[in-house]
């Protein structure tokens, strides 16, 4: 696990500024997700609820259906927390020092990237929608000098805010950099 | 006349790929728990999830179990009485 106190090739005098995941809107997504995927077959059931249960008690058609069924619960259950974990560790980490930006695509593939504060050169938030103004999330662009590639802290909350801690935090770096 | 051997199916046989899919959904909760006590940052977060995970398919798992063992897997099921059923249902 990676402790925040103790981040990997940590710089002297180092410290956490902002730890970011996307917005609660995300994992409420994948619950609201699973919560249906599970209660629609359940109203089902209890609409037709005599036939499906002449079903169960007959043979075959029942063992079927049982086994049907516990896959299909198994599935709904198994998605929704790969899709959390999916989530869930997907991180941006802001320090004195740097930006890092991890993100988990899929199970098996796994990004974890570091911009330094010498080299932002633009940041950009970007609130776009309705549900995005209301519940104000949204993206932040940090652009990068000389490269064409960005980093997109995507659907975080306050982005407005978080684009001026950086672009704080940047002009704070560079102010400490010209008096060394 | 064209007949049809008899074919018996036993209903355990259903246990085939029903044991195929709960073989992947472990492998896949067992890679699943391991990016999130590994790769997660400290907190109790993962393991929290990792609890509700683990509860939630313990509990899945035990109600299934439970309904599946009072199912008779001894039965065996005929093709060809399925197939009668089949023409005369037609």
């Amino acid at each position: 696990m990676m402790d925040l106190q103790h981040l990997p090739n940590a710089l002297p005098n180092e410290k956490v500024i902002m730890f970011m995941r996307r917005n609660w809107t995300t994992p409420f997504g994948i619950f609201i997700f699973m919560f249906f995927s599970l209660a629609i077959p359940l109203v089902g059931f209890v609409i037709f609820y005599d036939q499906i249960n002449n079903w169960l008690t007959t043979p075959f058609i029942g063992h079927v259906l049982i086994l049907v069924i516990t896959a299909y619960i198994l599935a709904i259950w198994l998605f929704t927390f790969l899709e959390f974990t999916d989530y869930y560790l997907d991180v941006w980490i802001v320090t004195t020092e740097r930006i890092i930006n991890i993100e988990q695509k899929g199970l098996f593939t796994r990004v974890a990237s570091e911009l330094h504060l010498s080299m932002v050169e633009d940041t950009t938030s970007e609130v776009k929608g309705i549900i995005h103004t209301f519940l104000n999330y949204g993206n932040v662009f940090i652009q990068t000098a000389g490269e064409r590639t960005r980093f997109i802290f995507k659907d975080v909350p306050n982005p407005e805010m978080v684009k001026e801690r950086v672009v704080k935090l940047t002009e704070d770096y560079k102010a400490r950099s010209k008096k060394e | 006349m064209f007949s049809l051997p008899t074919i018996v199916i036993p209903i355990w046989a259903l246990f085939i790929p029903f044991g195929l899919i709960v073989f992947l959904f472990l492998l896949y909760s067992f890679f699943n728990i391991y990016h999130l006590l590994r790769f997660a940052t400290y907190s109790m977060g993962s393991y929290l999830t990792t609890v509700i995970f683990v509860g939630g398919s313990v509990i899945i798992m035990a109600v299934a179990w439970a309904y599946i063992v009072s199912y008779d897997w001894t039965l065996a099921w005929n093709l060809s009485d399925f197939l009668e059923f089949k023409s005369s249902f037609l």
